[in-house]
């Protein structure tokens, strides 16, 4: 990977863990309780609202870090009707206003009621954004990038790091959420932690057949593929985790979750990270 | 020649007389005035076989060819196709011009073009890319690179007259699929181009950017 | 006046930007091409190269190579030096003190009055160096001033071609005996031996005449130890071959030829003497002949392809083919690179080749080659006009061996090439090293060099007159800053071939408080009141006038007059070859009649001179192997395995462009290895590598390819020794590496005969 390539890793990761609260906060609002979902509707960090803006607020800034040249920046959408780049900023722009619209229509009301249905159309705009993501990395150029995987992994990472600050929120907060449900919850995100895995071998696989014709550059070796077989290594440790939370009700119901869960989210989150980093790393062009 | 009214500007390129002496290179960096890391117009060196010894001798079958790229100013820029701000763009004559005053510095053409065109300038905070020397296109003359090569390996035309004139583009290695954005240039092969396992050997003179 | 009809070129331009046509500055470059530099304001905008219309084989344009290309980054570098320097550190601390001119030409003025006084004359040196062949630049005007001053110690041969001017005269009694290139046109098959056109040119468009020979049908075949960018661009076949064994392939090929009856029995008996019994001179009747010598008759080993096979690595199928490809081709060239000259035993290559020449019957005739240095028939390059006048003194030395005349100057005797005198009684007490970097980074084993330069005793004025702040002006006790080639007036012939001559305008004043070197030289004459009889009234403008009325008389009757290219801007005048000269006609048609300058006035096989020198080891009568003093064979290979070869770079005229950025980037300096060597040594691409022998250390990341014999290693010569904290060189500069010892014949430069070893660089430094 490029060091200057380092903004992008935060913006994408950032800018997935952003659509993937907002997915499932929205997934789960039809399912739970909207009231309960919501505890806090101002300016507090139990909003998730105000979570998801925060990072794609923080994931658009260093995306500007990015940029040569970012007093241009609003050239960029000149060109919407090739570019999935362009697009893809003109989503990012207006999910930003609809994450500003809603945090504004709960401060202002101070209540959650009708959050499902408020939360719909962003939640829609926020998987544009990711789709549109995920066209800029699928090209036909780029042999590593230009496969399932790309949208398997953006998709995925939203997924999981979505869920697990979903976790977070109702274990640590007043939300009110039983057993089953979190059981359940575990559950998809096992499944999940299963698909990146299972995606990141096969990858990895496919990476190592690719003719890169680059004499120094391979995956088989060096730097990347240690870094391959630690995300893996952590994708099993997160993955057993879980499983044994999943049997161990005295676990699942801990006060304070401080061995499980917040180790849980920092070997996912780090093994995002690293995902990322390895996906950037990948790149090569086809051809010269 | 007065190349204008042509309706699709191409290079010709000479693998098989090309030595690799980078002059072109050079008259690309001397012209647009590039700073270190800027290679407008590089040139690969693909390189491939073997040595086995058998007795005192040595037998090889060691090859080797060159490759001077710049632009291919293609038919179906996919730079331009992707470009977010319209930086880029195609002009009448086939030229693919570049607006610095429109580029964010986005480097996204850079990752998409799969001939290594398109290159950032860190000084100046935006994309730097072969113009087909356009100045001198415009003024009749022929692009900087292509009157510099001591083995007239280089030419510049219509790509059909080209084609014309020195017969069907030759497919080498490490050139992408044609059809990804069907380049504006016509090649012909080194007769070493076609044997088994080529490799790209001085990659850090050619992937600077 | 002759200049093409359809060119339309103005000298004045729109807006304040002017173009200018004049010559790449003339260095030792391997060419001499024409450049359109484009000015204003005083700084270079751009360069562009030939554009006269109809590129023909005749008459084609004089396209610039990457060096010339990149002229702007050299011309307005940082680095120039600016003004006069004095030494006041330890020499070599590179501890200097600018000064006013007046000084500077006093202090060179006063060393040469007083080192004239007390040493004599012969122990003032203006050695080898080529940085500017401009007429009125680099070391001529030096020359001059010193043979107006009593005269000097002067060198003779060259660097470049020490063994191959002095063993091809032994044959052919002349160094003239290649044809004009556009004849290249006319061969069937074409052997580029040790000869890399492609990067070191050899003329401008040699590799473009042998392009357009292989269009009419020439196969080419490049044998070298490494598959060049001219095996790559030009030959059909590479054959690699171990470096110092040419001689083996050779009297191989020599072996089937005559084994097989395949060569050219009608020619060798009416043209060669040397090449069996019934040939040798009637003093030498009873001393082995080539025939002998390739049969084996004597030493009884015959010269076998297997034998070859043994010591070259080519395999003897392969010298058997091309063997017969080479006596059997209706017309063939054999073209010599100098690299294999400039190696222990350098002379017998050259013979070598030339003998293949003329037993398979190719010398005098058009498509063919005498082979050998091939200095162009009908009058080359004049190189330099400007009357540097005779040396009084008349000593002489060989150029290389400038270091043994400082070290033990009185020792000297005919033995080491001592000539003109009969000894040097102080041996060199003072050098002016103009346009040189000869004295460190060019000249063999530098940390042997240093030691030599460094000893006050020995050498007592040490002055160095150049463009940078070199690896040899780091040790001078005075520096004088020169302009560049583009600050003065001057004009060049052909590098070696070629029929045109360039003019050079000066495009810029001289920036700083830089001088011409002519302007330096007269300012000393001036302190040593001889300004009127250097300049004979005129300045450097006026000189290329009148040098340019010489060429006129000797060589280019229609040459237009300065004025005249002043006014058109036209740069260079060029004389079309449409029939080009084929060297030994004459002799060929008719060798009674036109014998040639030989004693035999034949093609001499067997040397008379050579049988003189009492050192049949050595210096045979006859082209043979001989295993070189440095080699795979010897004991020596057992510390250090690899054979060393330092090969004149693309990017680079020598050490000159070293420190220009574009260049550097374009090819940078690395040692190349092959993959099989680099494999046994734990090698990685790109991986620093430490490069060592007795004589020194050179730390250089690798380039690992195939491209180079398994056991060969290179490092492009000219890089700038670059000493770190331990004496290593970073730098990467062979020479470091290089060895002192000269060929036993023509007492020339042996430097790519060496060996070393390669290991990773630990991680402790
Ligand atoms: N190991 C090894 N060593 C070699 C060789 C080899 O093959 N292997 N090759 C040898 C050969 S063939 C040669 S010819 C020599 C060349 O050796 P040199 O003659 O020393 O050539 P350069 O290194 O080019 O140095 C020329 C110097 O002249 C300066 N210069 C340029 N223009 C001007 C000018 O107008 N005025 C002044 N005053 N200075 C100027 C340049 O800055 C440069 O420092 O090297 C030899 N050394
Ligand atoms: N780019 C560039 N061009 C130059 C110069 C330069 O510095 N840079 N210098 C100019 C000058 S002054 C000169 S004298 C000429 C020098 O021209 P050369 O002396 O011909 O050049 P080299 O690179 O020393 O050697 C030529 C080839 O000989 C090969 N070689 C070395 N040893 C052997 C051997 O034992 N056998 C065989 N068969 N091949 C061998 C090398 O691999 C190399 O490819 O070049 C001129 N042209
Ligand atoms: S100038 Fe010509 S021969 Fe040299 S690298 Fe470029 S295309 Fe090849
Ligand atoms: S070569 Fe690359 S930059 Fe040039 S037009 Fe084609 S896609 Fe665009
Ligand atoms: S870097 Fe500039 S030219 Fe390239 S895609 Fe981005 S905006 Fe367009
Ligand atoms: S056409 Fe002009 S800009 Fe393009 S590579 Fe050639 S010299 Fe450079
Ligand atoms: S060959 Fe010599 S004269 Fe010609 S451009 Fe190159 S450096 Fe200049
Ligand atoms: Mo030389």
């Amino acid at each position: 990977m490029r060091s200057r390539d380092w903004s992008l890793v935060v913006f994408t990761t950032l800018a997935q863990l952003s659509v993937g609260i907002i997915l499932w906060f929205t997934v789960s609002a039809f399912i739970l309780n909207n009231a309960s979902l919501l505890t806090e509707t101002g300016l507090s960090f139990r909003n998730p609202i105000l979570l998801a803006l925060v990072c794609i607020g923080v994931a658009t800034v260093v995306s500007f870090l990015h940029l040569g040249s970012p007093a241009n920046a609003p050239n960029a959408l000149n060109n919407l009707t090739n570019s999935w780049l362009s697009r893809e900023i003109l989503a990012l722009n207006v999910y930003i206003l609809g994450l500003c619209l809603v945090l504004l229509q709960g401060w202002v009301t101070g209540s959650a009621e009708h959050i499902a249905y408020i939360l719909m159309p962003l939640c829609l705009i926020g998987v544009g954004l990711l789709w549109m993501m995920i066209r800029i990395y699928v090209i036909a150029t780029i042999p590593a990038w230009n496969s399932w995987y790309t949208p398997l992994s953006f998709v995925s990472t939203a997924l999981s790091l979505g869920l697990l600050t979903l976790l977070v929120f109702l274990l640590t907060g007043a939300a009110i959420i039983d057993e089953w449900n979190t059981r359940m919850l575990l559950l998809v995100l096992m499944l999940v932690l299963f698909t990146e895995s299972a995606a990141g071998f096969l990858h990895q696989a496919r990476l190592e057949k690719l003719d890169t014709g680059i004499n120094d550059l391979s995956f088989d070796q060096g730097f990347f593929y240690k870094t391959f077989l630690v995300r893996m290594a952590l994708l099993t440790i997160a993955f057993l985790i879980i499983f044994v939370v999943i049997l161990d009700s005295s676990l699942l119901l801990e006060y304070g979750y401080s061995t499980w869960l917040y180790p849980l989210t920092g070997l996912i989150a780090l093994q995002e990270l690293l995902g990322r980093l390895l996906f950037y790393s990948s790149y090569f062009r086809a051809g010269v | 020649m007065n190349k204008t009214g042509v309706k699709r500007l191409a290079f010709y390129f000479d693998s098989s007389a090309c030595s690799g002496c980078k002059t072109c290179q050079m008259a690309c960096k001397d012209k647009n005035n590039l700073a270190i890391g800027q290679v407008w117009r590089r040139v690969y060196e693909v390189s491939g076989g073997s040595w086995k010894k058998q007795g005192s001798a040595w037998r090889q079958d060691v090859f080797a060819y060159n490759l001077s790229m710049s632009c291919n100013h293609c038919e179906d820029p996919i730079c331009a196709r992707n470009c977010p701000t319209k930086a880029l763009w195609k002009r009448q004559d086939g030229i693919v011009q570049l607006d610095q005053n429109l580029c964010i510095g986005c480097k996204y053409c850079a990752w998409v073009c799969p001939y290594g065109a398109p290159q950032y300038d860190p000084q100046k905070g935006v994309m730097g890319k072969c113009d087909l020397c356009a100045d001198y296109i415009d003024e009749g003359k022929n692009p900087s690179c292509v009157d510099a090569c001591p083995m007239r390996a280089l030419d510049i035309g219509d790509y059909e007259e080209l084609k014309e004139k020195y017969g069907e583009s030759d497919h080498i290695y490490p050139l992408p699929d044609n059809s990804i954005t069907e380049p504006s240039i016509c090649i012909k092969a080194h007769p070493n181009a076609s044997k088994p396992d080529p490799m790209v050997t001085n990659v850090e003179e050619v992937k600077l950017a | 006046m002759a200049i093409r009809p359809t060119l339309e070129i103005s000298n004045t331009y729109t807006g304040e930007e002017k173009m200018i046509r004049t010559g790449c500055p003339s260095h030792n470059c391997g060419g001499r091409c024409l450049l359109r530099v484009h000015v204003r304001d005083g700084l270079i905008t751009r360069i562009e190269t030939d554009d006269r219309p109809g590129d023909t084989v005749a008459d084609p344009q004089l396209r610039a190579c990457i060096r010339g290309r990149s002229y702007r980054h050299r011309q307005h570098h940082e680095d120039r030096l600016k003004y006069p320097l004095k030494r006041v550190g330890e020499r070599g601390s590179g501890k200097f003190e600018r000064i006013s001119w007046d000084e500077a030409t006093d202090l060179v003025a006063a060393n040469i009055k007083r080192i004239k006084e007390r040493y004599g004359n012969t122990s003032i040196f203006i050695p080898y160096g080529t940085g500017s062949y401009n007429q009125t630049g680099g070391r001529w005007s030096a020359e001059r001033l010193m043979n107006l001053y009593g005269g000097s110690l002067e060198y003779y041969n060259s660097y470049s071609w020490a063994c191959i001017s002095r063993a091809t005269a032994t044959v052919y009694g002349t160094d003239v005996c290649g044809n004009q290139r556009q004849d290249w046109l006319n061969s069937k098959y074409i052997i580029m031996w040790g000869w890399n056109p492609s990067e070191m040119r050899d003329g401008t468009n040699s590799e473009y005449f042998l392009k357009e020979a292989r269009k009419k049908g020439a196969k080419v075949i490049c044998i070298d130890p490494r598959m060049t960018m001219s095996a790559v661009s030009l030959a059909d076949e590479w054959i690699a071959i171990r470096p110092g064994t040419d001689v083996a392939m050779m009297s191989a090929m020599a072996y089937v030829m005559i084994s097989e009856g395949l060569y050219d029995r009608e020619f060798v008996d009416r043209y060669c003497m040397g090449f069996d019994k019934s040939q040798m001179p009637q003093a030498y009747q009873n001393e082995e002949s080539y025939r002998d010598y390739i049969l084996g008759t004597r030493d009884k080993q015959p010269k076998t392809p297997e034998w070859a096979e043994n010591i070259t690595t080519v395999p003897k199928q392969d010298i058997i083919r091309i063997a017969r490809e080479y006596v059997t081709a209706e017309s063939a060239v054999l073209y010599q690179g100098y690299g294999m000259q400039r190696r222990a035993y350098g002379e017998q290559v050259v013979r070598a080749g030339c003998v293949l020449a003329a037993i398979t019957g190719n010398v005098g005739k058009s498509g063919g080659w005498a082979s050998g240095i091939a200095l162009q028939a009908g009058g080359g390059p004049l190189w330099n006009v400007l009357p540097v006048l005779e040396n009084p003194t008349g000593a002489k030395i060989p150029s290389f061996l400038w270091s043994e005349a400082v070290l033990r100057g009185p020792e000297l005797t005919k033995k080491e090439g001592l000539v003109g005198v009969d000894s040097l009684p102080h041996g060199i007490k003072m050098i002016w090293a103009v346009a040189s970097n000869a004295i460190v980074n060019q000249h063999a084993n530098i940390n042997r060099t240093i030691e030599i330069i460094k000893d006050t005793s020995r050498l007592e004025f040490f002055a160095v007159q150049d463009n940078f702040m070199t690896v040899t002006a780091q040790f001078a006790d005075l520096v004088l800053p020169a302009c560049t080639q583009f600050e003065t007036w001057g004009m060049e012939d052909g590098w070696k071939y070629g029929e045109e001559l360039i003019f050079q305008p000066k495009i810029f004043d001289t920036p700083w408080e830089t001088k011409s070197d002519y302007a330096i030289c007269a300012a000393v004459a001036e302190k040593l009141g001889i300004r009127e009889e250097f300049s004979e009234g005129r300045d450097e403008k006026q000189w290329i006038s009148a040098l340019l009325d010489e060429y006129r008389e000797h060589r280019f009757p229609n040459l237009p007059s300065m004025q005249e290219f002043e006014e058109s801007n036209i740069g260079v005048y060029s004389r079309p070859v449409d029939e080009p000269k084929v060297a030994f006609k004459k002799f060929r048609k008719n060798p009674d009649e036109n014998p040639l300058p030989t004693a035999s006035g034949k093609i001499e096989i067997f040397c008379e001179e050579m049988f003189n020198r009492n050192l049949p080891d050595e210096v045979p009568a006859i082209p043979k192997y001989i295993q070189e003093w440095e080699s795979p064979f010897g004991k020596e290979s057992e510390q250090y395995p690899l054979q060393v070869i330092g090969t004149h770079f693309m990017p680079r005229v020598h050490s000159t462009f070293a420190n220009v950025d574009w260049n550097r980037e374009a090819f940078p300096q690395r040692v190349f290895i092959n993959p099989l060597d680099a494999q046994a040594r734990g090698l990685k691409n790109g991986q620093k590598v430490k490069i060592f022998n007795d004589r020194g250390t050179v730390i250089l990341p690798c380039r690992i390819t195939r491209r180079i014999l398994p056991g060969v290693i290179n490092i492009p010569q000219g890089a700038w020794w670059n000493p770190d904290k331990d004496g290593n060189d970073i730098g990467g500069s062979v020479n470091t590496l290089t060895s002192e010892r000269w060929s036993p014949f023509a007492f020339g430069n042996t430097q790519h005969t060496i060996m070393a070893e390669v290991e990773p660089l630990g991680r402790h430094q």
